[in-house]
């Protein structure tokens, strides 16, 4: 009862005369438990959207079989449906396809999907099956072979069109006719992508996509009762390495692996957010403490127990916790909404269809956020409450009289600990991991746990014999802020460790960034010799999915005067121990002039064996991964079988985060019966000016509607444009970590003009003008800054190599060159320096507005 | 009069024991890596109901002295020996555990600070009712004993002022008014006078002497104002941490 009487006279009251201060701890805990929502709320809703997607291409059946871009023989699906236990064996088409109500109207990439309807299970509950809404006249569809399509209702009302009327459509060897044979409406239960599917028999679908006895998959469901491991068993055994039989519930993890280092960087950033926002929930209530030393003081004189001191501050702290909480819960919404629309701008149509969900937080995450926000604050408060109410009683009216030690030496403990944090930090990187899993992470938090111990001893150091220079260079202002840093070190050293890690995730991200990019940007220009190429307008944006083109018209391209080259490239993703690696076919014996790959093992007289079709190259990825050096034998699913593939090189290529094989075009075509590829890449020789071959080229394929063709530098600049695109997102929390550190330094900057109150009345009761205080306060916020900013280079330089080097390694086979850019390390300086400044400017104002008098009475009170 | 400090449970109590008895206690500090004996040796007994003046120049160590007896700190060596209740076994103050020093210094042992130390986020009434609030009372009574404590010092009309807005008498009496609010039969004052004129330092030597006599109050002041001396019963000097002759 008396505590509560207590908190309420004592505690709340103080919390209401320092409302600004009580802003700045409580938004501190709502930012942490905002940005823990957003990111919970966010990473639910890429995992929902990607089951999602999975589920929707399975098409609500038991299994998927497939074998990559180039698809499976329909016959398959007779012998997999006599296999016991299968209920029903549905042969399909399933790609993108572009569609258009006429040829003056640019066409839309949507997805196809061609079955006969006749082989869908029947009395299986759970199928969406769609309501036809309108049929065409069975003669309209006999009129000039036109492919017949099924329309949704709202696409076909969009296009105006109706049951009968003509559609231009893309095939890989031109444009062609179809017919919307019936417009369809979608059962309720289906959503998103769901409902723009576009329809067609097997037969029909198979046309359009240019196969010959071949689709893209088949659906397989269970029969009711039957065994799912074991007829999965006998699945398998039927199949004998020709596919791949995939559980649904795996084919989000594919689209998981596809966004590889984005993911990475993301977790990375993440977590290393929560630390930031739990360290500065430590550093602001650690602080308040330091502030409120003689009216903690006074109540332990009145005849507060140590216990109740305790019990009064951790009541306090959960108090600050529960309150800042519940605030950041309408901020993890809002963040979770901006953050999950920032990202399914940039990702959800990049890599392939994929169904967006943007997710709020859900009640068990508000709850989870909650606690974790009271629990933060709690963990924070714990060290310092139980060091106040270890003080005896009078200690705290000392330091009011202003008798407390004039300097608090930096403990040799923490020094020690640091230094053996960063040592043992320093051999798990240089050790590579020794192979223990998330060993980056561990080297991450070992760098925040050695900046934390050994920013005090740091800084004391650094600012040790500084004040006669300071003075010279600086004058009176820069002097007494030094010396109040130098002073009260510990407590600025909380400040400074904010600062450094909100500025060195800012510096790490963009370490990151541009550490990746150059790789990319290195690998471009060392492996893409081409000057022209041709794609589809969907293939950049599909995770190199695409629309497909008939191999056969490379030879045409290659007759266009001024071409000395063109390779007809073929990208398919297929099965490999249990992941999705890319099958990658190109022309093996092509000029150098079309690009010489960068060797790992092996060199270029590797290529002539590529040529002859005797084996494969690997990325380095892959190698790695799949412990396949050169030599090594991989064996890959194919129509007619596992098909055993000699690594014959080992080659850097970034274009998957699950690795690459290289194949020559000619034994793809062969060994996986597919004449289709995705891009032509085109080597001029000199004689044309690029333009005019770029025309002619254009007049090729003005048949094809979906066909798009650019110069090796543009596609470049789009490849590169998607990956900064992807790193957008990291701007919001990097935002995030400016805005607490911000928040941290203006708090301890207001705790500083408080705890120095009788020294700034004193100074100016002595003629200081109210400037030099102004001037004192903003100097000491951009000597934090400036000491914050040198660390967070450090630091981010120390995460953002662990990441590079480690957790890529460990995800995708291959370490990153650091590659840091020194003036945006400058600028972070910069930034630091001046936020540090501009928080400054308030305290400053604040300090100086105090009469001497008054300031010095308000001491005694 | 003797009273053994190591052997406190032996000694019987008696209506005629001292409040306090201080026998051989000395205080150090390290302060700046030296060490600093505030006290050294101090023998004293400080009788039921006397006004006690402890007079010396600044550094002789009044004011630990009264920390000491105030259970604000421990003796680094000597007995320390409190007998609240003559009925009663005395007390060691050095033996006593935080809880029960805590409450003491809530019930019994009234203290007035030299610099006041007022909450300067409390009212003069919410901090004279303070002590009472820390030790469980009800709210509606803690802040009427605070009515009745300031009307004593004559500041009922200044009770809902915060601190900053009182002159420095005034923050005095609060001050007095929050050590006497428990109704402790020991008040110990700390330069009580430092920061007022001589009128003002008069009137609260008269109320000192008045809560002593009236209230049979034991008090225990420390000052350098010699003005205090004829309000006073007994008056002794410290002088470099040692009593006097």
């Amino acid at each position: 009862m008396s505590l509560l009487a207590v908190l309420r006279l004592v505690s709340f009251r103080h919390f209401r005369r320092h409302a600004l201060r009580t802003a700045l701890a409580l938004g501190s805990v709502a930012l942490g438990v905002g940005a823990f929502l957003a990111m919970a709320a966010l990473n639910r809703g890429v995992l929902e959207s990607f089951e999602q997607t999975a589920r929707g291409r399975a098409g609500g059946s038991d299994w998927v079989v497939q074998a990559g871009r180039a698809g499976l023989a329909p016959a398959l699906a007779d012998e997999l449906r006599a296999v016991a236990g299968v209920a029903a064996a549905v042969p399909l088409v399933q790609r993108s396809v572009a569609l258009a109500p006429d040829d003056a109207t640019a066409p839309l990439h949507l997805p196809l999907i061609g079955l006969d309807p006749a082989t869908l299970p029947r009395d299986l509950p759970g199928l969406p099956i769609p309501a036809i809404a309108e049929l065409a006249n069975p003669l309209a569809l006999l009129a000039g072979g036109a492919l017949p399509l099924f329309l949704p209702r709202e696409l076909a009302e969009t296009w105006r069109v109706k049951p009968g009327d003509a559609l231009v459509v893309g095939t890989p060897s031109g444009r062609a006719r179809a017919v919307v044979a019936a417009t369809y409406v979608a059962p309720p239960l289906v959503d998103g992508l769901a409902r723009t599917i576009v329809g067609a028999r097997l037969a029909d679908a198979m046309r359009l996509a240019g196969l010959v006895e071949r689709v893209d998959a088949i659906w397989l469901w269970l029969a009711p009762g039957a065994d799912r491991a074991a007829v999965a068993n006998v699945l398998r055994a039927t199949l004998a390495g020709r596919a791949e039989l995939v559980d649904p519930a795996t084919l989000a993890r594919e689209f998981d692996a596809t966004l590889g280092s984005f993911r990475l960087a993301l977790r990375f950033v993440a977590l290393l957010s929560l630390v930031i926002a739990a360290f500065l929930v430590h550093s602001t209530l650690s602080m308040a403490l330091a502030e409120r030393r003689r009216e903690l003081a006074i109540v332990r004189c009145l005849g507060l127990a140590a216990t109740r001191l305790r019990a009064l501050l951790v009541a306090e702290a959960a108090a600050i916790g529960a309150c800042g909480a519940l605030l950041g819960l309408p901020l993890g919404l809002l963040l979770a909404r901006t953050m999950g629309a920032t990202f399914w701008q940039t990702v959800g149509q990049t890599f392939d269809r994929i169904e967006v969900v943007v997710r709020a937080p859900s009640l068990a995450e508000s709850a989870l956020g909650v606690a974790a926000g009271i629990a933060a604050a709690l963990v924070a408060v714990v060290p310092p409450a139980f060091a106040a109410a270890k003080l005896p009683p009078l200690a705290g009216l000392v330091a009011a009289r202003g008798e407390e030690r004039s300097r608090a030496e930096p403990s040799r403990a923490a020094a020690v600990a640091a230094v053996a944090l960063l040592l043992l930090a320093a051999l798990l990187f240089l050790g590579g991991g020794f192979g223990l899993p998330r060993a980056g992470y561990a080297v991450a938090a070992l760098a925040v746990g050695a900046l934390a111990l050994g920013a005090h001893p740091l800084l004391a150091f650094a600012l040790r014999r500084s004040g006669p220079w300071l003075l010279r260079a600086g004058g009176v202002a820069t002097r007494l802020a030094r010396d109040h840093c130098q002073r009260a070190a510990g407590q600025t050293s909380l400040t400074v460790v904010a600062i450094a890690l909100g500025f060195g995730l800012v510096f790490s991200t963009d370490v990151l960034v541009k550490s990746y990019a150059r790789m990319l940007d290195r690998w471009f220009v060392a492996n893409v010799g081409e000057d022209l190429i041709v794609m589809g307008q969907d293939f950049l944006g599909s995770g190199m999915v695409g629309s497909d083109f008939d191999h056969a018209i490379n030879d045409e391209l290659r007759a266009i005067p001024g071409v000395l080259h063109s390779h007809g490239l073929r990208f398919s993703r297929i099965a490999y121990a249990g992941e999705r690696v890319l099958l990658f076919a190109f022309d093996a014996g092509g000029p150098p002039e079309s690009g010489e790959p960068e060797y790992v093992e092996g060199s270029h007289a590797d290529e002539l064996a590529l040529a002859r079709g005797e084996g494969c190259f690997v990325s380095e990825g892959f190698a790695r991964r799949y412990g396949a050096p050169r030599g090594a034998t991989v064996t890959v699913a194919s129509p007619d079988g596992p098909l055993p593939l000699r690594v014959l090189a080992v080659v850097q290529d970034y274009m998957w985060p699950r690795g690459s094989l290289w194949v020559d075009d000619d034994l793809y075509r062969r060994a996986f019966r597919d004449g289709a590829v995705q891009e032509f890449a085109l080597t001029l020789d000199g004689s044309r000016p690029l333009d005019e071959v770029r025309r002619d080229v254009e007049r090729r394929m003005a048949g094809h509607p979906m066909a798009i063709t650019l110069d090796a530098a543009t596609v470049q600049q789009n490849v590169m444009g998607i990956v900064e695109r992807y790193w957008t997102l990291l701007l919001a929390q990097e935002g995030l970590a400016v805005a607490v550190a911000f928040l941290g330094t203006l708090h301890a900057l207001l705790v500083s003009v408080l705890l120095r109150r009788r020294e700034i009345a004193l100074l100016r009761a002595f003629g200081a003008p109210r400037t030099l205080v102004g001037r004192m306060l903003r100097t000491e916020g951009a000597l934090l800054g400036l000491a914050g900013g040198v660390l967070a280079l450090l630091f981010g330089l120390a995460a953002a190599a662990s990441a590079l080097r480690l957790l890529s390694l460990e995800e995708m086979g291959f370490a990153v060159a650091l590659a840091p850019s020194w003036p945006v390390a400058l600028a972070t300086v910069a930034a630091a320096t001046f936020t540090g400044w501009l928080a400054g400017v308030l305290p400053g104002r604040r300090a100086a507005r105090a009469a001497p008098r008054t300031a010095l009475l308000d001491t005694m009170a | 009069m003797s009273i053994e400090p190591t052997s406190v449970s032996g000694s019987l109590p008696s209506p005629m024991a001292p409040l306090f008895a201080l026998r051989g206690v000395t205080r150090r500090f390290e302060r700046g890596g030296e060490v600093v004996e505030a006290l050294r040796g101090v023998d004293l007994d400080v009788a039921r109901g006397e006004l006690l003046l402890v007079m010396g120049p600044s550094g002789s160590g009044k004011s630990t002295l009264l920390h000491l007896l105030g259970g604000l700190e421990r003796p680094t060596s000597g007995a320390l020996l409190f007998q609240p209740d003559a009925r009663e076994r005395p007390l060691d103050l050095a033996a006593l555990d935080d809880e029960r020093l805590a409450a003491l210094r809530r019930r019994t042992l009234g203290f007035v600070f030299q610099e006041f130390h007022l909450l300067a986020t409390l009212t003069a009434q919410e901090n004279v009712a303070l002590p009472l609030l820390l030790d469980g009372a009800r709210e509606p009574d803690a802040r009427a004993a605070a009515g009745r404590r300031l009307a004593q010092v004559g500041l009922a009309a200044r009770a809902a002022h915060l601190p900053d807005q009182l002159s420095g008498g005034e923050r005095q009496r609060v001050a007095i008014a929050r050590a006497l609010v428990a109704d402790p039969p020991v008040l110990l004052c700390d330069e009580p006078t430092g920061s007022l004129d001589s009128a003002r330092g008069q009137e609260i030597f008269a109320l000192l002497r008045e809560l002593a006599r009236g209230e049979r109050r034991t008090v225990v002041v420390v000052t350098h104002d010699p003005a205090a001396r004829p309000f006073a019963d007994r008056c002794l000097t410290l002088r470099d941490g040692a009593l006097a002759p």
